[in-house]
């Protein structure tokens, strides 16, 4: 019987089993190969329109668009910031814009002071990304679009750096995250006494900050009932005689993984159904931790 | 007792595979609801090709059946181990894959057309890894790419994404 194929065209090649140099990869559908484009940094998938004219486009629909600056060095004429930034912004100009963001990550690592970020993640809300994940270098505070609290296909966010956007002051936060991991680096009340107390489809909450309390003790208050997953890892360098405080109320919580570097204790309510904590106390400078401190730590969740 | 469905490859020989190993097709999932799996089921897809697909399957059913057996106690040894045994088994996998292309893209086309959504992305991420951090030269000589642009639109291409090929 005759070997059936996929790609018609060749056929008469692969029926006596010869396919030495033919271009296999060229003929598989578009919707193929912007899934394997879709697994490389954007900067290489815009690489490929340059292998023939049947690559000329397809990168255009690559569902992930992910940039990563440290792919770029200084050269001569322009520095390697705005040659990062003008990247950006041409992919964002001719790719397919009817075709949904899977995920839209910005890792800006090397220089700080980017100008646009507001703006690309602005652009990527109204893509209807998916899962959207930033990395950016600095201290400052980076700032966000408000449409970023009220994306109705926004699942994943990973924020890493000290952003600013305005938590809704009644109501709901990212109404269908479910995973959420921050790392800030100086969490600030205004952010983390409300914002895990309104997120109504949270399931994955990872918190990671080093905390300089400014005058005022960082309260952290999470309550959720879809939580299922909470990562803690927090560093406490206040000078303040009272370090931060912690309040979890999640009655689904199955996983709780809590590192801190100072034996505050966590007030935890509710927990029904918890199967796998993880607790550990690191000095951050790294001197050995008097074991029955922890131990009352341990103590303090047991009882609760 | 496990029911078991008759597959047969484009090149006319017959795979007799359990239901709950190719119900990770979606396809061949909607046939049998549909009830047109009824007798052997003609699939465009080669018996080499077919054999693979079937290898992954199996070992993609043995890894969830295991994971559902498995009571709490000693299950994250157990999960560890398992996790290493898989990835030895995709390892060799893949280096087979990479070794004979034309497998691969059969491979690709097949988990395309029996929607197994897993499969598709595993070979996609393999390819993506094949591709990564090559120039255009190296990519089309991997791939048997002919470059079909004339010299001046190469040069057009290049001037016009230019950007995107500085280091």
């Amino acid at each position: 019987m005759k070997r059936s194929d996929f790609s018609g065209r060749k056929s008469k090649l692969r029926e006596v089993g010869n396919r030495d140099g033919e271009d296999r990869i060229s003929s598989l559908p578009d919707a193929i190969i912007s899934h394997i484009l879709s697994f490389l940094p954007t900067k290489a998938a815009v690489a490929t329109s340059v292998l023939s004219s049947r690559w000329k486009f397809i990168w255009t629909s690559v569902p992930n668009l992910c940039f990563d600056d440290r792919l770029f060095s200084e050269c001569e004429d322009t520095p390697a910031l705005t040659r990062f930034e003008n990247f950006v912004n041409r992919v964002i100009l001719l790719c397919d814009y009817s075709v949904n963001i899977n995920k839209f990550s910005i890792i800006c690592q090397k220089f700080s002071g980017l100008a646009s970020l507001k703006f690309w993640v602005s652009y990527a809300i109204t893509r209807r990304v998916r899962e959207l994940e930033l990395s950016i270098n600095g201290y400052n505070n980076v700032e966000l679009p408000d449409s970023i609290c009220s994306s109705k296909t926004l699942e994943v966010l990973k924020l890493k750096s000290d952003f600013v956007f305005k938590v809704p002051s009644s109501g709901m936060c990212f109404p269908c995250v479910k995973i959420l991991h921050l790392e800030m680096l100086y969490p600030k009340n205004n952010m983390v006494e409300k914002l895990f107390t309104i997120c109504p489809l949270l399931e994955d909450l990872s918190i990671k900050g080093i905390i300089r309390g400014f005058g005022s003790v960082t309260k952290f208050n999470i309550s959720s009932r879809t939580l299922k997953k909470l990562t803690i890892n927090l560093e406490d360098y206040n000078d303040l005689e009272d370090k931060h405080q912690v309040v979890v109320r999640a009655p689904n919580l199955e996983h709780l993984h809590i590192r801190d570097s100072t034996p505050v204790p966590y007030v935890v309510h509710e927990l029904h159904s918890l199967s796998k904590v993880v607790f550990s106390i690191v000095d951050v400078f790294m001197e050995d931790f008097d074991p029955p401190d922890a131990d009352c730590v341990v103590q303090f969740l047991k009882g609760s | 007792m496990a029911i078991m469905y008759a597959l047969k490859s484009s090149d006319n020989e017959i795979f007799e595979v359990e239901q709950k190993v190719i119900e990770q097709s979606e396809t061949i999932k909607k046939m049998i609801e549909d009830g047109a799996a009824t007798g052997e089921i003609p699939l465009q897809v080669s018996s080499k090709t077919l054999a693979k697909v079937l290898e992954w399957c199996k070992q993609r059913q043995h890894k969830t059946v295991e994971n559902e057996n498995d009571d709490n106690k000693g299950k994250r040894k157990k999960e560890r181990d398992e996790d290493d045994d898989i990835k030895e088994w995709e390892n060799k996998f893949s280096d087979e894959l990479k070794a004979d292309k034309d497998v691969l893209f059969d491979l690709l086309l097949a988990s395309n057309y029996l929607d197994l959504p897993a499969l598709l992305s595993f070979l996609c991420q393999l390819v993506a890894d094949m591709v990564a951090g090559k120039m255009p030269e190296e990519i089309r000589r991997m791939f048997n790419i002919e470059n079909d642009f004339t010299p001046e639109e190469e040069k057009a291409i290049t001037a016009e994404h230019g950007w995107a090929f500085q280091p």
